[in-house]
Parts: C-alpha cells; structure tokens; sequence
C-alpha cells in the first residue's frame, strides 16, 4: 500500500536522502528546530532532519518538471500545505497514525529480532509478525474512516480510500484464515531432482495432512508410494529430518516472510511520514510558546525575492525565548540583494531568517511572519564565516577560496545562495574583486543571492553597476547605539572616506560627509548577532 | 581428430617458452607488476603477466598475436572466449565434485552435468566463430578445429544420449508428505500451491519488487542418510529414467578433452589483457597496434604511464600524454625537468611499450613504431633498500656491471636517477662512462636525471616536458623532444579556482 502523504508521486524513504549539508544545518541552526518538531522524540528527530532541508523533492519528482509534463515543485508544495494544514487543525489522526504505526515497527523487531534464517523458525516467526500487522493495519483503517470528515487534502484522503479498499473485512478474514493453516506439523510438498539428483524445487501444497489413503499403501504391482521411517532415538535421522522440513518449506516462509516486509515497510513509511507532520504540529505549538506564530506561505512562480511582513527568525526566537523584533522584507522582482550597515545591526539575522523561510516554503511548512509571499527555490546554499581570521594568510585564503569553489559546484539556476560576510578576512580591494565578480557571476547563472558584507567597495560597485535587478538594505544602530534589529531599504554608505578627507584638507569645503568613519578592517564578520 | 589443438598464443611449431617463477625485478621496476590484479588475480594474473613479459621471437610471432586482439577487440567475440572458458571452468567444477560423492545416482548426474556443460560450450564456441568470421590465422584454425570435433559421430551421438537422460530425470515430480518422524514418497499429483495462494491473498498490499529475504537452507554438501534413503525411494517409484543414466554414463564417462582448458586460458589472456590495457586508455580511444622497425627507428605518439593513467582515468581526470622520436641512429634519451614533474612515469611509459610491442599487444597510444627487443634492463635507485651510501653506490656499479655483460642491440635500458647517491661531478662522469659503455654494445637507453649536461651530449637527445600553453611559467606532465630549461612550476592562485564571473556562470549552466 503507498502512503503518498508527503510526496505526489513517491513514498518517503528515510535511506534514500542524502545526509542535508551540514553547514546549512550549523549556519541557520536548524537543530534548534528539528528540537522543537521532535520534542523529545528521536525518531521524529530522524526524520525531521532529512525531510525538512529536503523540501519536496522526493527524487520523483525532478525541479524543472515543468518542462518534462510531470508535476511542478509548486504543485507539490502545495499538496504538502494542504497535508500539513489538515494535521495543524486536527492532529490527532496524524498522533494515532504515528503511534500505530511506531508500535507495529518496534513489535516486529521484538518477535523476528536475532538473525533467525532457519527456514521452518522464519516461517513460524513471519506468521506471528504478519498477523500483528494486519491488526495494525486494520486499526489503522479505523482511524482513517473515523476521521475522514475531518480531512480535506487529497492525500489525505486517498490514503483513508486505499486501507478501506484494500483491508477489507474479507481480506483479512481470508487472510488469517490461510496463516492458521500453515501452523499444521504435518507438511505435504512436491518436489523434482535437481543437481546431483538431490531433491529440489520444493512447493509447499493445500495437501490433505491426514493419514495416507489405504489405497496408496496397498497398491497393486508397482507401489504407489513408499515410507521411511525415522528412528526417533537416532540424533542424526532427526537432524535430517529437520533439514528436509526446513527445505520442503523455504519457498513458503520466503513468501509470508516477504508479505510481512512488505507491510513493515508501509508501516515505517507511514511511521515516517506522520513523524513529519506530528513535527510540524510540535513546531507550532513550541513557537506558540514564545509569542511567534506562523503562516502558510503564499507560493509563486516565476517570482524573484520575497515579500514578508513580520519575518523572524524561529530558530533565534526558540534559543533566546521569544522578544525577537520582527522585519518587514520586500525585495521582490530582485534577484540579488545586497545587505550592508552596522555590526549587530541584524544583517545576520535577517539574513537566516530568509534562509529559514525559504527551507520551509520549500518544505510546504508555515513559516514564522505575519505573511510571506515567494517563488520555490531549488535549493539553498549559505556561505557564513568560518574561523577565517581578519589578518589571513594565504593559506586561508585558499582555504576559502576552495570552499566558494565547492559551493558554486552546487548552483544552479533557481538556487538561493546566502552569502555572509564571503571574504572577510581578506584585504578589501582583492576580496571587493573576487566577491563581485563572483557574485555577478552567480546572478548570472540565474541564481538568487542574498549578500551580507562590510566590505564597501564591494557593496559600492554592485550599486554602481548593479547585475540585475537588485535591492540594497541597510542595518543600522538605533539612536544611542540600540540594536532594533530592523534592516530598512537603502543604499550602501558611500565609502568616500579619502575623497572627503582630501575635500576636507586639501579642498578645505567643510565637514566630511555622513561616512564619518573608515571602513575599519576589524568589523564585520561572524558577530554573533544573537544577545 | 588426430591434428594437435592449436594454440591461440603460439604458432604452430613454436617452441613454447617455461614460466618464469618471480616476476623480474625489471618488470616491477616498470610497475608492470601492478598489472595482476586487473589481468586476474593470484596465480592466474601471475600466470598471464608471465606471459605478457616474455618477448616473441620475430616480427611474424608478433602479427599472429597481434591479429587475435584485433579479433577480440569486437566486444561479440571477447564475449565468446570468456562465455566459453566460464562454461569449462562450471565443467571442471562439477567434475570435481561428482569425484566427492558416494551415491552412485548422485555421481553420475554431476558426470553428466559436466559432459552436457563441455560439449554445449564447444557447440556454442563454434558457432560464435562461425558466425563472427574472425580474421585472424590463429581463430581461424582454432574454429575449423572445433568443427572437425562436433562433426565427428561420436560427438552427436554423445550429445543425444546425454540430453535423453538429463530430460528423463527432469521430468520426475513426486511428492513427500513429512510428518514427525514418517516420510511417504510418492508420485506428485495436482494440488494447490500454498505459498503462491498467500501471495495472492496479500497481492494487493504489496507494491514494487519484494525485497529478497535470506532464508538459509543449511543444506549440507554430502546427502545425508535420509536424502539418500528418499533418492532410493524414488529411483524405485520411476526406475526406467535411472537405469537410462546409468547406461549414458557408463557409455561416455571418459569424454573430456583436455586440450579444451587450454584454449579457453589462452582466449582469456587475451581478454584479460585487453581489459588491463583499456583501463590506461580514455573512453571511446582506440589502442594502438605498434608497428616493429627493423632500423632502430622509434615513433611513440600519445603514451602515458598505464597505472597511472588508469588511476586519472578512474578519477575522471585528464591524463596528459607525450610523444618520442628517435631517428634508426639514435639511441640515447636523456629526460630532464622539475622533479614530480612526471619524469620516472614517462620513463616507465617508454619501457611499457616496448614490453607490450614485444609481446605482441596493442598499446593506449596513438601510435607506435618500435624496434622488436629481447630484453629490458633498469637501473632503478634503490634508496629505501640501503642507506650506506658507499654501500649503495657500490651495489648499484655492481649490477650495471651485471647489466652492461648482457647488454646487446637488442637490449632496452631504463635509467631512473642514476648514481644518485654520490656528488653531481662524480654521477656526472659515472654517467658518461655508462653511457659510453652501453652505446659500445648498441643498447637503447631512457635516462631520467638531474645532470643536465647530459642532455647537451651529442650522443643524446634531449627530452623535457612541455611548458602549459596559457601559463608559461608552469609546466604540464607531457614531454617531447626539447632542450632542457630547469624552469621551477608557478601558479597563480585565484583563477585556479573557477571563481570568475563567466567561469562561475558556466559552472552553473553547465
């Protein structure tokens, strides 16, 4: 049976994502949310940690689908919403589901556990799992029809359709009536000669196991058949008796033991899609907590940027408790925005925010705003600050050199990529040099670019000669060096500290303008911008 | 068939040479020896590298090889010759085992397993050469030869009487019904297949493929009493298809040609090396076929070293390749440049293809022209050996001493570093005088060194590698004729990363 809650057109296989990119995890520290989905559970834990970063690319579903006939990412983003908002009004059927189907799984691992593979110990061990399951199973279609007026999105529903269809009261009478019959002692089976003559191609028969007919003992000229008897003293004729039993039911056992994998596997499937959206109910209700609430996020295609009202930061908000200042965002129809201002000013917060949001429209979450609205993206990328110091040398840029090579091998068109503070550490005319041309090079391939820096000329020439389409926001100190954490649109400071300096000096015409300070080379980089 | 088998590695009438027991101390020198695990692995690599060292006689020996890798290069008859070798080898298998076994019914099957195996590989070898028409003298006599064999009456004769009785015992079905300690053998009668109605029952549950589930059968190797004792049971329910196998076997148990094993490891020496050989080429390149000079000329267009082009091409890197020529009067390389420049690996790559050319393989090249020569010498430093560095200067003399005894105008010399172990004036003069020395007894010499000087002798010809073409202050691992420069490598640092804007774009788009 498919389950199909999370993906239109493929169940979830836990094994088959890759591992998420760990600086994604460590730079937006997503932990902090994968901890508030799983709360306290570790399989939840598991699960949330794959699937989220994944989004809802099941493998089956490629990202420019568009142009292949099969489903856009946006269409199952929004088949995602629908299942995830269906368990935020009604969580119960998805908590019922994740225990069953969490008991079901843990119930088989007792009974089968060690690695039993005799064939007749396998055969009476899959029969006893086979028939928990299809208790499950069936309990689990209970739920389903008990909730089904409760339900509206299709998946949903499609699910309730199949186990009412498929585990019907006829079915399963059927079936535990032929599981019972495979407890007989007595075995009846076919076989030929195979190799070196030995019996082989054993099939287990519906054979009557009462006694031989007199007609068959006592036939007339050539036997009809013929007995042996098996001395029950004789250690070695028991062995080989077990043996042949152990042969004649192989193919049996085989198959009830593969039936019984097969209802494992839509058991832990189901397992871990509820997991998921249990996460998600344990995510709303955590953030409830601190005063953050969230929404389901409005998805476009073909947008550029993002217009959010009240974007914060979940994962700041659930480490420092809530009292997180909320940023209106609009940079839409810009593929690339440029954040510049004041240390702590918020540029790194506002900066994982975006990242944030993204990863959960992508994953058809709410997200944590007032309102969100904004295109799919195919990925996203970050490149933080890494120990690289202020006064690297070489060996450090080449260290982050190498990394910006490595994260431009990921890009593709449609890919959000956070750039904070690439660079930092190195000279600002090479660093301006290197990161604008990279950065060009980026929106150019068609990717979305969010880039956080201090350096000014960097800044300075993107405004010059934008890319693209390109919003400039600003973090500043409030009045009397407070930190609002706002980031307002504006453009970059222009870095005329010299040509002030020699207007003011040499020219002698007045003060020197708003840029009272030199870029200072030791600000920037990795300040922490959480309290 | 009274004509001896033909062998696909010698004429007939050659003289076919003994093994050698190690593998040469030139050979692993050239790192051939690394060619085992890929040619196949303990003694059997060992067996077809063996061969592979061992030089051919005359330029004719060299052709008669050199058509089967032309044959075996078509992927259809490589699969023949490996089908067929895979069928002698579950033919011996089962020959082997059906001498382990008590039961005379048991016995006699796997007896017939394995005539049924041998003749329904000779059958299906001399189709595939019939149908694949090979071109080579050596294939060609080989197929007339299995032709000869399946056409004789014994062979069909054989071949009806074993499938008779194999399909007799096929057709036996019976029935055990297995209680405690009581089992009544009869004959199958048309019941229902328990499993396969759970299967149907649970049909609608299951989607894709089910997941294989171990199920050991703990099935001992030898049948025990109560096997036997069902066997017996058997036998006397439908006795006509037993009586009959025991009359084929009786008739035609002794009908295995041995010469058969032989052909079938000669045709994988072929495939092996051809598959050892292809690994050092890029995908889609085609091996070269060395053509033998018989005035000393050497051509060699587009080599690398084969170990470690198959490791860049394992890696799905370029692998920069170098020509050589050398006109029929000269005879001596000198190969200088930076050290981990490549040098010992081209240096290597030149001694390969020679050892290839002789033996008659073809070469990942893109072309060959050699001398045939009857033997390769090396002059390897062996620092890790010895650290007297007396010691080891007056080892190293005495094996080129060894080495210049043997010496003729058929000989290869390998020189890696020689006389490193003393001062640059002393290896200098050491040098020459070797030089001198080899050039009195006609050898060919590749020397990778230092001493530059050595290059500008008028004897030699100089051999550097290239400088890359958009940075002349690095060097690429190709080499060609040229004068030694001593030019140290240099890169620039930002734009080996790809972080360009066009480059970055490409990237993407890519």
């Amino acid at each position: 049976v498919i389950t199909r809650l999370l993906f239109p057109d493929a169940d979830l296989d836990l094994d088959a994502i890759p591992a998420p990119d760990a600086d994604l995890v460590v730079d937006l520290e997503l932990e902090r949310l994968f901890a508030a989905m799983a709360a306290g559970d570790d399989a939840i834990l598991a699960v949330v940690r794959r699937v989220v970063p994944l989004g809802v690319r099941a493998g089956a579903v490629p990202w420019d689908a568009a142009r292949t006939g099969e489903p856009r990412s946006v269409d199952a983003i929004l088949a995602r919403q629908a299942v995830v908002a269906d368990t935020l009004a009604h969580a119960r059927t998805a908590r019922e589901l994740y225990r069953l189907a969490t008991d079901a799984v843990d119930a088989e691992r007792r009974v089968w556990g060690s690695a039993l593979r005799n064939a007749e110990l396998v055969l009476h061990r899959s029969v006893d799992v086979l028939r928990g399951l299809l208790d499950a199973v069936e309990a689990m279609r209970d739920v389903l029809a008990r909730d089904r007026a409760a339900l509206h999105a299709p998946a949903w529903l499609a699910l309730a359709d199949r186990l009412a269809a498929d585990v019907d009261d006829a079915f399963l009478r059927t079936a535990r009536e032929q599981l019972d019959r495979l407890g007989d002692r007595t075995l009846v089976v076919t076989a030929g000669l195979g190799a070196g003559n030995r019996a082989d191609g054993f099939v287990l028969r519906e054979g009557r196991a009462g006694r031989d007919s007199l007609r068959d003992r006592v036939g007339l000229g050539r036997p009809r058949s013929l007995a042996i008897e098996v001395t029950l003293h004789d250690q070695n004729a028991m062995n080989a008796l077990a043996e042949l039993r152990a042969q004649a039911v192989a193919p049996a056992a085989a198959a009830v033991a593969e039936t019984a994998c097969h209802l494992l596997a839509f058991c832990r499937r189901l397992r871990d899609e509820t997991a998921f959206l249990v996460g998600c109910a344990n995510l709303v209700a955590a953030l409830e907590t601190v005063g953050v609430s969230l929404v389901m996020p409005e998805v476009l295609e073909p947008m550029a940027g993002v217009l959010a009202t009240a974007l914060v930061d979940p994962c700041l908000a659930l480490a420092i408790g809530g009292g997180v200042a909320p940023n209106d965002v609009d940079t839409s129809g810009c593929p690339l925005t440029v954040v510049t201002g004041a240390n702590g000013g918020g540029k790194s917060t506002v900066l994982r925010a975006v990242g944030v949001a993204q990863l959960l429209l992508n994953a058809g979450m709410p997200v944590a705003a007032a309102g969100l609205r904004a295109a799919p993206a195919r990925e996203v990328l970050v490149h933080f600050p890494r120990g690289e110091a202020i006064d690297a040398d070489e060996g450090r840029l080449d260290t982050e050199l190498r990394r910006l090579s490595a994260l431009v091998d990921r890009v593709r068109p449609d890919s959000l990529v956070l750039l904070n503070e690439p660079l930092a550490a190195v000279n600002e005319r090479d660093a301006s040099a290197i990161a604008g041309d990279l950065t060009r090079g980026l929106v150019a391939g068609g990717a979305h670019v969010w880039l956080v820096t201090h350096h000014h000329e960097l800044a300075a020439g993107l405004h010059a000669k934008p890319p693209s389409e390109t919003r400039f926001l600003r973090a500043a100190r409030g009045e009397g060096g407070t930190r609002p954490f706002r980031v307002e649109p504006a453009p970059p400071l222009i870095t005329s500290f010299g040509e002030d300096l020699w207007a003011a000096e040499v020219e002698g015409s007045g003060a020197a303008t708003q840029a009272a300070k030199p870029p200072a080379a030791g600000s920037g980089a990795s300040a922490s911008t959480i309290a | 068939v009274t004509e001896p088998a033909p062998r696909l590695l010698y004429r007939p009438g050659d003289a076919v040479p003994a093994r050698a027991a190690a593998v040469p101390s030139w050979a692993a020198d050239l790192r051939l020896d690394e060619l085992v695990p890929a040619l196949g692995h303990g003694d059997v690599g060992r067996g077809r590298l063996a061969v592979l060292l061992t030089p051919l006689p005359d330029e004719d020996a060299v052709a008669y090889r050199q058509e089967v890798f032309a044959d075996v290069e078509r992927p259809a008859l490589a699969e023949a010759l490996q089908r067929f070798a895979e069928s002698l080898a579950a033919m011996r298998a089962d020959l082997d085992r059906s001498r382990r076994m008590r039961h005379l019914a048991e016995r006699d099957r796997w007896v017939l397993h394995a005539l049924e195996a041998q003749d329904a590989a000779v059958e299906d070898l001399a189709a595939d050469l019939r149908r694949l028409a090979p071109a080579s003298r050596a294939l060609h006599r080989v197929g007339a030869y299995l032709d000869a064999m399946i056409g004789a009456p014994a062979f069909t004769e054989r071949r009806a009487a074993v499938a008779d009785a194999l399909a007799a015992l096929g057709s036996i079905a019976f029935r055990l019904r297995i209680g405690e300690h009581r089992v009544v053998v009869s004959a199958a009668r048309d019941e229902p297949d328990l499993a396969a109605s759970i299967r149907a029952t649970f049909a609608r549950l299951r989607d894709g493929e089910p997941e294989p589930l171990p199920v050991d059968r703990f099935e001992s190797i030898d049948m025990s009493p109560l096997e036997a004792d069902v066997l017996e049971r058997v036998a006397r329910l439908f006795p006509e298809p037993f009586e009959r196998l025991a009359r084929t076997v009786t008739a035609h148990g002794e009908a295995f040609d041995p010469a058969l094993a032989q052909l079938a490891d000669d045709g994988m020496w072929y495939v092996a090396v051809l598959e050892a050989l292809r690994a050092s080429a890029a995908a889609g390149a085609r091996l070269a076929y060395p053509v033998i000079a018989s005035d000393g000329r050497l051509d060699i267009r587009g080599i690398a070293d084969l170990l470690v082009a198959r490791r860049l091409l394992v890696d799905g890197r370029h692998v920069d390749t170098s020509d050589l020529r050398l006109a029929p009067g000269e005879r001596v390389a000198i190969i200088t440049g930076p050290s981990q420049g490549g040098r010992t690996s081209f240096a290597r790559a030149v001694g390969q293809v020679h050892v290839l050319a002789a033996a008659g393989c073809p070469v990942p090249a893109v072309s060959v022209t050699v001398p045939l020569i009857d033997q390769v010498q090396t002059v390897f430093d062996q620092t890790e050996r010895l650290d007297d560095p007396g010691g080891r200067l007056r080892t190293e003399l005495r094996r080129i001493r060894a080495m210049l005894d043997a010496a003729d105008a058929r000989t290869l010399v390998i020189a890696n570093e020689p006389f490193a172990s003393t001062t640059a004036s002393d290896a200098l003069a050491l040098a020459r005088r070797l030089l001198a020395r080899l050039a009195e007894r006609g050898a060919r010499v590749v020397a990778v060194t230092f001493l530059e000087e050595l290059a500008d002798d008028a004897a030699a010809v100089s051999v550097a590698s290239v400088p890359a073409a958009d940075d002349p202050r690095s060097r690429t691992y190709r080499f060609e004729r040229r004068p030694a420069d001593g030019l140290a490598h240099a890169h620039l640092l930002a734009g080996q990363y790809g972080l360009g804007a066009a480059a970055v774009e490409a990237r993407i788009r890519s």
